[in-house]
């Protein structure tokens, strides 16, 4: 393993490899700074000029945005009270009520080394957990494949907010998403209407942009944004003792809990950093005291979305498998390059893999530079008002969709995806289970009906191999729990989304 | 209208398009078990999300009475605006074919600056031309992304 890090060191520390990296956590930074634009959405902005450079390149620079965006975004939750995406969503609990005491800077700052500290330990996990985990994935085959597609699904929808049903059936609309394109085995056009450029399929990548960029925009427009920053001086950014003293347990429980969590599909940074929360206050000697400003309400879910969403790679990096919508566009960066996803990733892109991880640590020391410093610069950027802000936005999404393919058809798609995820958001349905259908469908597809030429048309087949049985058994458990309200696990984390 | 209602209505649009993905994946021919054919995924995704539009619609009856109900629409002219920013973004994809990325991108910032929430002239003008200058500078030239030149070249 010594190696395959001092491997990752020499790819990751090329010049090149270096300003991509800083450019993708500045970006990340600010995308998470600014509200109204989530890093999903900004990934797909630069998606197509990660086109134009190498795989490793295009990785390491889309999964800086995607951790730095974590840093980012507890800026606004502490100074704003509004989460700068959705990760940061419970920091605005006790980060914002600490600004209100004048106590901004300790926020600030143990935001900051917390995310730090958790990014980087998880970054271990990381190397120790990826490569065992793929060799085990080398066992798998189709119906292995397809099992855990569908417990991927389930697990998305499972931890959902708001109802399962409607995220199940979200991911059965992104199933048939999948479909809609050329035939892969028989070369049939389905579902094109003729329209040429659906024959190569659905874009993942105006469907994305259109769900998460256009359709939040026009949200905000018909709602009205408005935000008045909390007027404190910000100072003392370097956490006392004391704040340290509270910090430290909240800190390392929340590396441990968001890493884990991350792995799972429809993990990362959100689940973590809503489940932290939840776990610091069953562990508080004061849980009345959260809520009115408590440094470990802000440690350990900052902590937390910066672990889970380094624990976000491992499905992606091992099995080929996105845990949710970041990892799925990471995963069709890979596809357009022609990389093969997977187990054998780490055998036959193992530049991609050790380059990627080891940025992490490099981009883990430049946020942590980025942040404290320069803490002015992101709340000036704040004050920007949003009637300002929304038409750049919505520039980058067009040009984003336009250079994809350098076609209006993309542009078109992304703005139909803008209505249909508008009236998605008013119906409380959301984006994640679709998107993530979107990605594996044409994978599933496959396994599915190669395991059935396997079988001879028995489905049998996925619950005679050992593992699919396992896989599929849980699926079968995640689907029947909501039948069982007694088992408390999803209410509790509805409750706390509630509150 | 509450949350019930908003279940009914759009399950039974849900329900339409599952119909429909069934219908045309039964066109498309479902094979058989051993050898699947093209429409065989797309049909099980379609009765999959037909079944669930089905529950959730039948489950949208149960439930108390006098649950809260909010507008759908719950202030008609910032609506109003959101078509006002659809008009323009598909008015921006054909100038740009035609006045080219620059002078597209430019009227396009304005018309967002000035018809949506109102701003300053000043700013306007400003945020526009900075705007259309930097993306042309940013895309065209650092990105390299061939963007159209239009009547005018650029």
């Amino acid at each position: 393993m010594l190696n395959d890090i001092l491997y990752g060191f020499s790819v990751a520390l090329t010049f090149q490899n270096l300003i991509y990296c800083f450019l993708g956590v500045l970006m990340g930074t600010l995308v998470g700074v600014l509200p109204g634009l989530g890093p999903v959405a900004a990934m797909s902005l630069l998606f197509g000029a990660t086109l134009r450079i190498p795989p490793v390149s295009g990785m390491i620079m889309l999964a800086g945005l995607y951790y730095g965006a974590q840093y980012g975004g507890s800026t606004t939750s502490i100074l704003l009270n509004i989460p700068g995406e959705a990760a940061s969503v419970v920091t605005c609990l006790d980060g914002y009520q600490m600004a209100r005491q004048g106590r901004a800077g300790p926020a600030l700052g143990i935001s900051a080394f917390g995310s730090f500290i958790g990014g980087t330990l998880s970054v271990i996990g990381l190397m120790l957990v990826a490569p065992p985990l793929a060799n085990f994935a080398l066992k798998f085959g189709f119906a292995e494949n397809f099992s855990l597609m569908c417990l991927g699904l389930v697990i998305v929808s499972f931890l959902a907010r708001g109802s399962m049903l409607k995220a199940l059936m979200m991911a059965a609309f992104g199933l048939f998403l999948g479909t809609i394109g050329t035939d892969i085995m028989i070369g049939t056009p389905k579902f094109t209407f003729g329209i040429k450029s659906l024959m190569d399929g659905v874009g993942l990548i105006p469907v994305i942009m259109g769900l998460f960029g256009v359709s939040e925009v026009i949200l905000n427009v018909e709602e009205g944004v408005k935000r008045e920053i909390f007027k404190t001086k910000i100072s003392h950014l370097l956490p006392n003792l004391k704040e340290w003293k509270d910090s430290i347990k909240p800190i390392f429980r929340g590396t441990f809990l968001g890493f884990f969590l991350g792995i799972l599909p429809g993990g990362g940074a959100i689940v973590s950093s809503f489940t932290s929360y939840a776990v610091e206050k069953r562990f508080s000697k004061y849980p009345e005291k959260f809520g009115t400003g408590v440094i470990e309400g802000v440690a350990g879910p900052e902590t937390a979305n910066n672990s889970g969403s380094t624990g976000a790679f491992v499905p992606l990096l091992t099995l080929g498998i996105p845990s949710n919508a970041v990892m799925a566009l990471l995963l069709g960066l890979l596809l357009t390059h022609g990389v093969q996803v997977g187990p054998l990733l780490l055998k036959q892109h193992s530049d991609i893999f050790w380059g990627v991880v080891v940025s992490m640590y490099i981009g883990n020391a430049m946020l942590l530079v980025l942040n404290l410093p320069l803490i002015g610069l992101w709340v000036k950027i704040l004050k920007v008002p949003y009637p300002i802000l929304f038409p750049f936005i919505l520039l980058f999404c067009i040009i984003g969709a336009y250079s994809l393919n350098n076609n209006t058809e993309d542009v078109l798609l992304m703005i139909a995806f803008g209505i249909i995820g508008y009236f998605m958001k008013k119906f409380d349905y959301e984006g994640a289970p679709l998107v993530l259908a979107l990605v594996l469908s044409t994978m599933m597809e496959n396994n599915l009906r190669q395991a059935l030429l396997v079988s001879q048309g028995s489905f049998l087949i996925f619950f005679t191999h050992p593992i699919s049985a396992t896989l599929l058994l849980i699926t079968i458990i995640l689907l029947v729990y909501p039948l069982f309200p007694w088992l408390k696990v999803r209410r509790k984390l509805e409750k706390l989304e509630a509150d | 209208m509450n949350k019930r209602e908003r279940d009914r209505m759009s399950t039974l649009i849900l329900l339409v398009v599952a119909i429909s993905i069934c219908f045309g994946s039964v066109r498309l021919s479902l094979g058989s078990f051993h050898k699947p054919g093209p429409g065989f995924f797309s049909f099980l995704a379609g009765a999959i999300l037909g079944s669930l539009s089905l529950i959730v619609f039948l489950k949208s009856f149960k439930g108390l009475p006098g649950e809260e109900k909010k507008a759908f629409w719950p202030n008609p002219r910032r609506t109003l605006k959101i078509t006002y920013v659809l008009i323009a973004l598909i008015l921006y994809i054909i100038g740009m074919e035609y006045l080219g990325f620059f002078f597209s991108t430019l009227l396009f910032l304005g018309f967002l600056l000035r018809g949506i929430e109102p701003q300053r002239w000043l700013v306007v003008f400003v945020w526009s031309i900075l705007g259309s200058i930097i993306s042309y500078g940013i895309f065209k030239h650092w990105l390299g992304i061939p963007l159209p030149g239009g009547v005018v070249g650029f």
